[in-house]
């Protein structure tokens, strides 16, 4: 039985599931080599405000997602504007992750493979659990995050035989702008990708804290991420880690044990496919959503199908090659800063004062 | 494979177009119809030229030329 909504732990565990998504493969930022790990923490800590603003916005506007809320705002024109934006958004995400996915498969697995089919396999999957609606979703979270957790365990613990504590040694060798320039890079991948969660806000019981929800899921989402860097960290070094695209892949590839337990990176894969098939889900929900609103559609679940139709002819064009896909995390840094900062602030404030401006009503006819 | 990837990608919007859009414009509804046929035409164009390897213009470009205006990483 479907219900609209989601219970909290279901909401936690989307987010959990969201920001490790293609990260977990992907790692976080390599420039800062032996570093990096100082730069997780450091992304994690400044992400802090900017959560409490999307979750603040959440318990301004109850059982509400985004593209209402900017309507409620900033009325019908600038509301227009603000959703086709947001729509932009999920719709170039989506695209950035299936891409992320199908050149993982084809560096890693099958080389000889054309991209489309391996994106139309996987979109069709999203497609199904998009459409399914987000209950399942959150059921979904819940046991792809056990999944996640139970293989990145694994690659620790077998990888215990071929980690080196001298691999972090020295520390602190890169400078603060280094570090600082990775932590910014993985504040807006992933941590503040979760704005899109503000599309699924509807889904969300207005008894239940929004705080708690954003909160708990960026910090175990970055704990995953932290153990993982410094998983690759210990196993690989700072010279293989600033080598590999996927340095979560090439740990898993160092795995031996004893000669019989080997090429377990496969399972590496799996975490990616989980991760990424929830990432793209919400992307394309949220780009559903925003869509149905833009057009005022009463059925988001009808445009399920040709938005991702979209993300994929969209997956299909981004770039020419790896390179240029890796290259894009810098721009994206910056591209990203409207999305994630610009436009959530803007609401938060004229929520605040629509807010204080109805207390002071309710006050004067008292 | 050029033409295989062909072949899927049409069989693709063929079965879109059988199991989803009909069923979704059944009732009537005008806009849902409309704005579904433009973002199915759109998509499949921009698929079938890249199936060719016609080289479709990327959004990327113009995001790194608007970003690199402000800041040059």
């Amino acid at each position: 039985m479907n219900s609209k909504y989601i219970t909290m732990r279901q909401a936690i565990c989307i987010i959990v599931v969201y920001i490790c998504g293609s990260s977990v493969v992907l790692g976080g930022n390599s420039e800062a080599g032996q570093d990096s790990w100082i730069s997780m923490l450091l992304a994690q800590i400044i992400v802090i405000p900017m959560v409490l603003v999307y979750a603040r916005i959440m318990k301004l506007f109850p059982e509400k997602n985004i593209y209402e809320v900017v309507e409620i705002l900033f009325g019908k024109i600038i509301g227009k504007i603000v959703t086709l934006l947001m729509l932009w958004y999920a719709i170039h995400l989506a695209a950035l992750v299936l891409r992320n996915f199908s050149e993982f498969i084809e560096i890693t697995s099958l080389p000889e493979t054309p991209q489309l089919p391996l994106m139309i396999i996987m979109i069709l999957v999203i497609v199904y659990v998009a459409k399914s609606g987000a209950e399942v979703l959150g059921k979904w979270a819940l046991v792809s995050l056990f999944i996640i957790v139970f293989i990145m365990s694994l690659t620790i613990v077998l990888l215990l035989n071929q980690v080196s504590f001298d691999n972090f040694l020295p520390m602190m060798n890169h400078s603060t702008k280094t570090i600082l320039t990775g932590s910014y890079e993985l504040f807006t991948f992933p941590f503040a990708e979760t704005v899109l969660f503000l599309a699924m806000a509807d889904y969300v019981r207005k008894e239940d804290s929004p705080v708690r929800i954003y909160v708990w899921g960026e910090t175990l989402g970055a704990l995953i991420l932290l153990i993982v860097a410094l998983r690759n960290i210990a196993a690989l070094g700072p010279a293989m880690l600033k080598a590999e695209y996927f340095p979560s892949y090439a740990a898993a590839r160092i795995i031996s044990v004893s000669d019989f337990l080997a090429r377990i990176e496969g399972s590496i894969s799996t975490n990616f496919i989980l991760g990424g098939i929830t990432k793209i889900s919400v992307c394309i929900l949220a780009a559903s959503k925003g869509l149905s609103s833009l057009f005022n559609i009463q059925n988001y679940k009808k445009m399920i199908f040709p938005v991702s139709l979209c993300v994929l002819a969209l997956c299909s064009i981004l770039y020419r090659n790896t390179m240029e896909m890796i290259n894009f995390l810098k721009i994206y840094a910056v591209y990203a800063i409207p999305f994630q900062i610009i436009i959530p602030v803007a609401i938060w404030v004229g929520g605040e004062i629509r807010k204080s401006i109805k207390a002071k009503a309710t006050e004067t006819s008292a | 494979m050029r033409r295989l990837v062909t072949f899927i990608v049409i069989a693709l919007y063929l079965a879109v177009i059988f199991f989803d859009f009909i069923p979704s414009i059944k009732n009537g509804d005008k806009k849902t119809c409309w704005v579904y046929s433009v973002l199915l035409a759109v998509s499949f164009c921009v698929l079938i030229l890249y199936t060719f390897d016609i080289v479709v213009p990327s959004p990327t470009g113009l995001i790194r030329h608007l970003v690199e205006t402000f800041y040059k990483p």
